[in-house]
């Protein structure tokens, strides 16, 4: 999970998302679903951020291919599986 | 006679002279000369390399500003420059894109999986890493 600073509660809902590893969460979340509170405490998400950083990612969804291609933004997935099996 | 022959060395002067000067406007950039063309519109902009884009006469310039690294072209004069895709009529690829992607391509090790969350099948033969936003 990759919560943007500009999106207000994003962060404490990638929180319960991972810990929960839950992908139902997940899914609340994109329906725009309440979610519970986080139930643990991680720095993963801290961790992302920086790592973004460091790889130059600052939107959502970027999407890292095998291969260390980065595409910005959202694909469709006939486009997304014709890039990944290139 | 002499007239002549000085007549001769001044037309061959020219002619020298002509060459130099034709030559040097030939003359390959470099990353130096580069970075001195471009900091007009872009001050901030490292330059990675140069070297002959695919289009006869013009150079790539490999660049990153902000983090993102990126090409641009330039003429071998360094009078033009041009921000835009070069395509592949033959094989209707993005040449410009590709080197963009392949410029900005990411050491996958560095990405730490343990608290990804897994969509579809675990042990796909293809795998993609997303990084999203719950929002």
């Amino acid at each position: 999970m990759f919560p943007l600073p500009m999106h207000k509660g994003a962060y404490d809902e990638a929180k319960a998302i991972v810990c929960e590893k839950s992908l139902a969460l997940l899914e609340d979340a994109f329906a725009k679903k309440p979610l519970p509170a986080a139930k643990c405490d991680t720095k993963a998400l801290d961790d992302n951020i920086k790592l973004g950083e460091k790889l130059g990612i600052r939107g959502t969804p970027a999407i890292v291919l095998a291969n260390g291609v980065v595409i910005p933004g959202y694909r469709d997935a006939d486009s997304l599986i014709a890039q990944i099996t290139k | 006679m002499r007239k002549l022959l000085i007549n001769f060395i001044v037309v061959l002067t020219v002619v020298t002279f002509g060459i130099t000067i034709s030559c040097a406007a030939e003359k390959s950039p470099t990353k130096e000369s580069a970075e001195n063309a471009l900091k007009v519109l872009i001050p901030d902009a490292k330059i990675l390399d140069v070297h002959p884009a695919q289009v006869e006469g013009l150079w790539e310039v490999a660049i990153e500003t902000r983090g993102q690294k990126g090409v641009v072209y330039l003429d071998s004069a360094q009078h033009y420059g041009i921000f835009g895709s070069i395509l592949d009529l033959k094989t209707k690829t993005n040449l410009t894109q590709e080197r963009n992607s392949e410029l900005n391509k990411v050491d996958v090790s560095q990405i730490p999986l343990d608290d990804a969350l897994v969509m579809g099948d675990k042990n796909a033969k293809y795998r993609a890493i997303v990084f999203d936003d719950p929002q």
